[in-house]
């Protein structure tokens, strides 16, 4: 009997559970199909492409290619995809689900979306991209040429107006004291640069620097292609080619040619080091005239906060700065011009702790000239000498700073510099394969321009503050 | 002005005391003004009003700035850093320094006592044989490696050897069997791993103390007291060992102690292009996980290793210098 009712009672459970797993099994493909509305999918074993339609951007902006709407007998993500995008200057072809890449150039793409399933059986689609013209503000077009007409013109209007003003009251306008003083100005210049022009290193760091400035204002001659920000130059050239007399350095992952990309990198770097190093200097000349002449109170606060901004770890410090600011170029600069000020304010420090004690000064003051007076024509002139040959050493600081910061990420990846080159060098695993012309030019102009400026910076040390080094 | 050590000590320990109480408030205001809340880095989605209430609250971040800030220096120096977000979720901060710490060390302190070594001695033979083939020669490479961004070299090293001696560990600081090796094994595998970054880091920084201890060297040859004492008769080797090298090894002191940063910094890069699980690397992988409490931690331990580095070379130097103003 109690076998009897054990078999039956497993019986039951087994015809329980077919039931219940039947029933599982029906309600699962019923739930499914709710779910995804599109016929075809469960009709049709063809691949279907499917573009997605067509897109407006605006130039400069980045185009994403999405193809997931496509279908096939595997789902979406079974399909292999490939994207021939024709370009103005010729075909590019992309690989992937969704792609995108940045479009400079007016006009319209062509898109050919073509899908392919693991029974080699495939679909096209096709779309277009309109690209627009960007209507960039004045001041996000031309801030760089507008902070140097700046730097170059606000000085030469103060003097014109005072030249006008001058005139208004009957004198001449340049003044025989002025004259003077420019005649004197122009012998001393002569002077040191003929001590200048004896020193061969020197000598050598200018004309590197020469070769690389001309590098950089003449980049858009010099390259083979137009625009620096534009990654839309994927596989136009075969990728990774070495140098040959047409890719005189070579093509890179993307197939761009690294010759090109080069000469556009010292745009990157000079703007950086020149900037930053103007934004430094600034800070730090300002800080040391205040905390040297004004002493006490002033001064210990300063120097407290010198000394905190010598002793950080720039590093560590220049990391933490770019996370909060952003990924900008500009902000690579402000980064860079805060973070090495410091040097500079002790060096004008101790220069003007000297000069305040010299009889001319006391003598200004017993006169009963202004605070800013004497800075300015006292103190400031023997103070600009040091901070020349300390601005030329910050410069080189702040172009090995900037390749840092842009090889480890924290730039903006859409300008490209030297930095960015060997980022992208390394991220491809360049440094790995045969492609040695990748990281080795740009590593090289680094290495090249930073050493031309300590050449420079040495000889003018030597030059304005001389330490009888002859013997 | 009396030349007292003892006030010269007193006045350098409060510059000390409030640098480094500057920094601390720094440290405390640069990552309030992050970007995103802290709060809501922590508190899991979909918490309601109410909990992230109360969890603001348990951590304090109502408060005013000002007791928060007495809150994080009492924290401080108890000993409590925080727990982590994302390198180890929830694992003191301590806990995940401290190994980082000692890995740094090691390869830090190493490397920078094997550079000054190394460097001084590198400078010293430049600056004497001033002018000569060796001297241009040498001063050639030193500018070179000078110039020469560390993570350039530290790559080009890197790629070196994993292209002609491919069995090179290239990664980390122990081999994958560290835990079943006894003490000398793990010494010797340590020491293994290590070699590599090191090599990098000693002579990026071996161009730049060799550059200084040369200028050092020569300013000093120029002084009187040397045409006195070439006058005197002395031989050239005796000159160098006592009279040149001395002088020249004040402004040394100096710049190596404000070099430490510089190592630091350049051990940051060799640290994550090595993957060295140092402080360096620490930082990064906070930056990039936006952990920070460990990356706060890590910038307060690697400034004042820097500030400590200067404060004992003010006082070193006071020792070296009798000219030195109080």
């Amino acid at each position: 009997m109690r076998r009897h009712r054990t078999s039956a009672c497993i019986v039951i459970l087994t015809v329980l559970l077919t039931c219940t797993v039947l029933s599982l099994t029906c309600a699962a493909p019923e739930a499914s199909a709710e779910v995804t509305p599109p016929v075809r999918i469960m009709q049709e074993d063809e691949p279907v492409a499917d573009a997605g339609p067509d897109q407006n951007i605006s130039q400069g902006d980045r185009v994403s290619l999405n193809g997931s709407m496509s279908a096939g007998f595997e789902g979406p993500d079974e399909l292999n995809y490939t994207w021939t995008v024709q370009f103005p200057i010729g075909k590019a072809t992309l690989y992937g689900q969704v792609v995108s890449f940045k479009v400079n150039q007016l006009g319209q793409l062509d898109v050919t979306l073509t899908v392919r399933d693991s029974l080699n059986r495939t679909d096209t689609d096709e779309m277009t991209v309109y690209v627009f013209e960007k209507r960039l503000s004045f001041l996000e077009k031309y801030w760089l040429i507008l902070l140097f007409a700046a730097i170059v013109g606000i000085p030469l209007g103060l003097w014109l107006i005072g030249a006008a003003f001058r005139v208004l009251r009957g004198e001449p306008a340049i003044p025989p004291t002025s004259k003077e003083k420019t005649a004197l100005l122009l012998t001393s210049v002569r002077k040191i640069a003929k001590q200048y022009t004896k020193s061969v290193s020197g000598m050598l760091g200018l004309s590197i620097l020469i070769i690389f400035l001309i590098m950089a204002v003449f980049a858009p001659y010099l390259a083979n292609f137009e625009d620096p920000k534009s990654t839309s130059w994927i596989n136009v050239n075969p990728a990774r080619e070495s140098p040959s007399s047409e890719f005189w350095f070579g093509t890179d992952f993307y197939g761009r040619d690294v010759w090109s990309l080069t000469v556009w990198g010292s745009r990157a770097s000079l703007t950086v080091g020149l900037l930053a190093s103007l934004i430094s200097i600034v800070l730090g000349t300002t800080v040391g005239l205040s905390a040297g002449y004004f002493g006490k109170f002033p001064d210990e606060i300063l120097m407290r906060l010198t000394d905190f901004f010598l002793v950080i770890p720039w590093l560590p410090l220049m990391i933490v700065f770019a996370m909060v600011m952003g990924r900008s170029f500009q902000n690579i600069i402000i980064v860079i011009g805060i973070t090495s000020w410091s040097s500079t304010a002790r060096i004008v420090r101790a220069q003007v702790l000297s000069v305040r004690e010299k009889m001319f000064v006391q003598r200004a003051i017993c006169i009963g000239a202004g605070d800013f007076r004497i800075i300015r024509r006292h103190v400031l002139p023997n103070v600009v000498p040091l901070v020349f040959a300390n601005t030329i050493l910050l410069i080189a600081n702040s172009i090995f700073s900037e390749s840092f910061l842009e090889f480890f990420n924290l730039g903006d990846p859409d300008v490209i510099s030297w930095g960015t080159m060997l980022e992208e060098s390394y991220s491809n695993g360049d440094f790995n394969s045969v492609a040695w012309w990748d990281y080795a030019f740009p590593g090289a102009c680094i290495v090249i321009l930073i050493m031309a400026f300590y050449l420079i910076g040495d000889a003018l040390d030597e030059i304005l503050n001389p330490k009888l080094r002859k013997r | 002005m009396a030349r007292d050590f003892r006030s010269y000590i007193f006045r350098k320990t409060v510059y000390l005391a409030i640098t480094i109480l500057l920094i601390l408030a720094f440290n405390f205001i640069l990552f309030r003004i992050m970007p995103g809340d802290p709060a809501r880095a922590v508190i899991p989605k979909g918490a309601s009003d109410e909990v992230i209430a109360m969890l603001r609250d348990k951590w304090g971040l109502d408060e005013p700035y000002l007791s928060q800030f007495v809150t994080y220096l009492v924290n401080i120096f108890q000993g409590d850093l925080g727990t982590s977000f994302t390198v180890r979720v929830n694992y003191p901060v301590t806990g995940i320094i401290g190994p980082a710490l000692a890995n740094t060390l090691v390869l830090v302190g190493t490397g920078t006592a094997l550079a000054v070594l190394a460097g001084v001695m590198l400078g010293r033979l430049a600056a004497w044989r001033r002018g000569t083939v060796t001297d241009r020669v040498a001063s050639g490479f030193f500018l070179i490696f000078y110039c020469m961004p560390t993570f350039l070299f530290a790559l080009i090293l890197l790629s070196l050897f994993t292209k002609y001696i491919p069995d090179w560990p290239s990664r980390g600081a122990y081999g994958e069997d560290y835990r079943y090796l006894d003490l000398w094994g793990k010494i010797g595998d340590r020491a293994y791993h290590t070699l590599l970054p090191l090599g990098a880091l000693v002579v990026e920084e071996i161009a730049a103390f060799a550059i200084i201890t040369r200028s050092a060297l020569i300013d000093v040859m120029t002084e009187e007291y040397m045409v006195t004492a070439v006058a005197k008769g002395m031989r050239s080797k005796d000159i160098l060992h006592s009279h040149a090298m001395p002088n020249a090894m004040l402004p040394v002191v100096t710049v190596v102690a404000m070099y430490v940063g510089w190592v630091l910094s350049g051990s940051i890069m060799i640290e994550v292009i090595f993957s060295y699980p140092g402080l360096g690397k620490l930082t990064w992988d906070a930056v990039w996980g936006e952990d920070y409490p460990v990356l706060q931690a890590a910038f307060m331990l690697e400034t004042v290793a820097v500030l400590i580095a200067n404060y004992s070379a003010d006082l070193l130097l006071f020792k070296l210098d009798p000219r030195v103003k109080i």
